[in-house]
């Protein structure tokens, strides 16, 4: 086996990984907080590659600029639409099915979301430009720095969210709301601004994770349910609520992803993936590190 | 129940058995068979939804019942009648099988295991490409002849489809409003007391997910039948999100609510059909203004109407005064 290929393949699963590993992350702080199923999840991924786009063509500021703005950009509406059309269905208790209408909500923004970007930007194929160019020489393979620059960013935001939870009251709020609602409501933690705060970071999270890879691939109305799939995925195996989990399962999927494609091809590694969700539900149904 | 209430149902039925009388339009009859046939698989979804099995593989054993049923009539020259059987209890047995481990997991995870049960299904249909025709799907399914009218023919089918899926809806309201019923509202309401009186919560929730799959594959095979093609596509767990709609949008308190949810749902869909473009946001925002008003579905707009007059003071004074 050819080691630069092999280191070639290596650094693809990582940064892929990484990147699936921040799209879980929002998908689980939604769920977590405000336990909501956020089917539009991948729909959020999309929309924060085509607003880095915009940002970029129109706006013409730099790439990585505009990467951090489409996150900040699709947080604010994460918390407009918590705000517009979570809040007013919110359950009185959890577990009953009066938090069924949050699905339908999401659900509703499947259809609403690609609709409304394909009326606002039309449906050619678009990309965005490199970050930065040229390339370095690792292990014998030619990595370009534009994929090392991708994995840094994306490293470098998963350890601020660590961060974030470990040290910043809100991240610790948010940790405790999710732990014991009642019991962190007792402490004076404000429910709705932790709620906001999940809306936002998690809408931000899948934005920015689809707009790091945006560089790498086409932009497309249509990625967005692929999205979704993986981080179901994810999220199984590494298992709710757990971050280090959350890393777990993306790398897992990363891997089986690019080394699946590399080595079986075709729709094999979903199957693999698939297989291993199912290994996973029979052996430990909380996922590879998760408490719940 | 009041005579009126028991009456209406039936009257309706009644109706339906009538339209052919006034529209022969093979496409409206087609999309009132496509209302049936969606219906029944929403009103299994909340048969479900009340044992607190939330399902989102709806899609996958719709497609169980119309592969079964194209497979075999197509490439094996099966009799349509048989693959009705075969077709549901092969779904009966899939949703044991797969019952039994994932039922063991707790909400959300159920939801994301039976969401992916339909991706399963579908990259199996595909990878069986020699016995499924893959991603081009399998065409030409018809229904046969019956004491020599072609079933196959746009009126004779949509009563066949009629008579099978109100048997199934029969079926399912009275399985509801049985003693078992109340057993998986109980298990659905709080499953650990129920499972503390004794209830055998395991059994009863793969019964109810079987029971719920053998008609959703029933309803499938009419699918396939149907539209004459299927394919993999079709039965992506995107199928089952729209189940969920039309049940959620109904309201999944009642077996009616799914129909009116589904009836709704579909009825708005053909008629924005010109609207091309936009008709996702409008369908889209139609279901969330609606569930913002109504978070129970449309089955609790007379509640909700009660609720509403019992607020306004001068009114309420007027009602009480009237019941005395």
């Amino acid at each position: 086996m050819d080691q630069a290929y092999f280191v070639q393949l290596l650094i693809n699963a990582v940064m892929l990984g990484l990147i699936y590993t921040l799209t879980a992350l929002g998908f689980t702080l939604i769920f977590g907080i405000s336990r909501v199923v956020n089917f539009a999840h991948g729909e959020i991924y999309m929309v924060g590659a085509f607003v880095a786009y915009s940002l970029v063509s129109y706006g013409h500021l730099p790439v990585v600029l505009a990467l951090l703005l489409a996150a900040v950009v699709v947080g604010v509406l994460g918390v407009v639409l918590e705000f517009l059309i979570f809040r007013p269905i919110r359950p009185k208790q959890v577990g009953t099915i009066d938090e069924l209408p949050n699905v339908i909500v999401s659900v509703a923004l499947i259809y609403i979301i690609p609709t409304a970007v394909v009326l606002i930007a039309g449906t050619r194929e678009r990309t965005l430009p490199h970050l930065i160019t040229g390339s370095v020489t690792l292990g014998g393979a030619i990595i370009s720095n534009e994929r090392l620059l991708i994995m840094a960013v994306a490293l470098a935001i998963f350890v601020g969210l660590l961060l974030f939870i470990w040290r910043h009251r809100d991240g610790r709020a948010m940790v405790a709301i999710s732990q014991d609602t009642e019991a962190a409501l007792l402490q004076g933690v404000s429910h709705q601004r932790i709620i906001s705060l999940s809306f936002g970071l998690g809408f931000g999270l899948a934005a920015i994770a689809g707009a790091l890879l945006a560089p790498i691939y086409f932009i497309d109305v249509n990625m967005g349910p692929p999205v979704l799939l993986k981080t179901v995925i994810v999220v199984i195996l590494g298992g709710i609520g757990s971050i280090p989990g959350t890393l777990l399962g993306g790398l897992l999927v990363g891997f089986i992803d690019v080394f699946g494609q590399a080595y079986l091809g075709g729709s094999l590694p979903t199957l693999v993936a698939f297989a291993l969700v199912i290994l996973i539900m029979l052996i430990r149904p909380r996922g590879l590190l998760g408490h719940d | 129940m009041t005579r009126a209430k028991s009456l209406a149902p039936l009257a309706i039925l009644g109706l339906l058995f009538l339209i052919p009388a006034f529209t022969q339009n093979p496409y409206y009859l087609y999309l009132i068979c496509n209302f049936f046939i969606w219906a029944v698989v929403a009103v299994s979804l909340v048969v479900n939804i009340r044992t607190g099995i939330f399902n989102f593989a709806s899609a996958a054993f719709m497609g169980i019942g119309a592969y079964t049923t194209a497979i075999l009539v197509v490439k094996v020259g099966v009799s349509f009648w048989l693959t009705l059987l075969i077709g549901p209890l092969v779904g009966a047995v899939v949703a044991v099988l797969i019952g039994i481990p994932m039922l063991r997991l707790k909400g959300m995870y159920f939801v994301l295991v039976t969401a992916l049960f339909c991706q399963i299904f579908i990259l199996t249909i595909v990878s069986l490409s020699e016995q499924t025709g893959g991603w081009f799907g399998i065409a030409g399914i018809y229904a046969p002849t019956l004491f020599g009218i072609d079933l196959s023919e746009k009126v004779p089918f949509y009563y066949l489809v009629l008579v099978f899926m109100s048997l199934s809806f029969i079926i399912l309201y009275r399985i509801w409003n049985s003693y078992l019923g109340k057993i998986y509202a109980h298990m659905g309401e709080n499953e650990a007391l129920a499972q503390s009186v004794g209830v055998p919560v395991t059994l009863y929730k793969v019964q109810s997910f079987a029971v719920a799959s053998f008609f959703t594959s029933l309803a499938g095979c009419f699918l396939a039948a149907s539209t004459s093609y299927i394919e993999p596509g079709m039965f992506s767990f995107f199928a089952s999100i729209k189940v969920w709609l039309h049940a959620v949008l109904g309201g999944v308190t009642s077996v009616f609510g799914p129909i009116l949810g589904t009836g709704v749902a579909l009825g708005l869909t053909e008629w924005l059909r010109g609207f091309l473009l936009i008709s996702p946001i409008i369908l889209g925002v139609f279901v969330i203004i609606v569930i913002i008003f109504l978070p129970r579905g449309f089955i609790s707009l007379p509640e909700k109407i009660l609720y509403l007059i019992e607020r306004i003071p001068r009114l309420k004074e007027f009602i009480s005064r009237r019941k005395s």
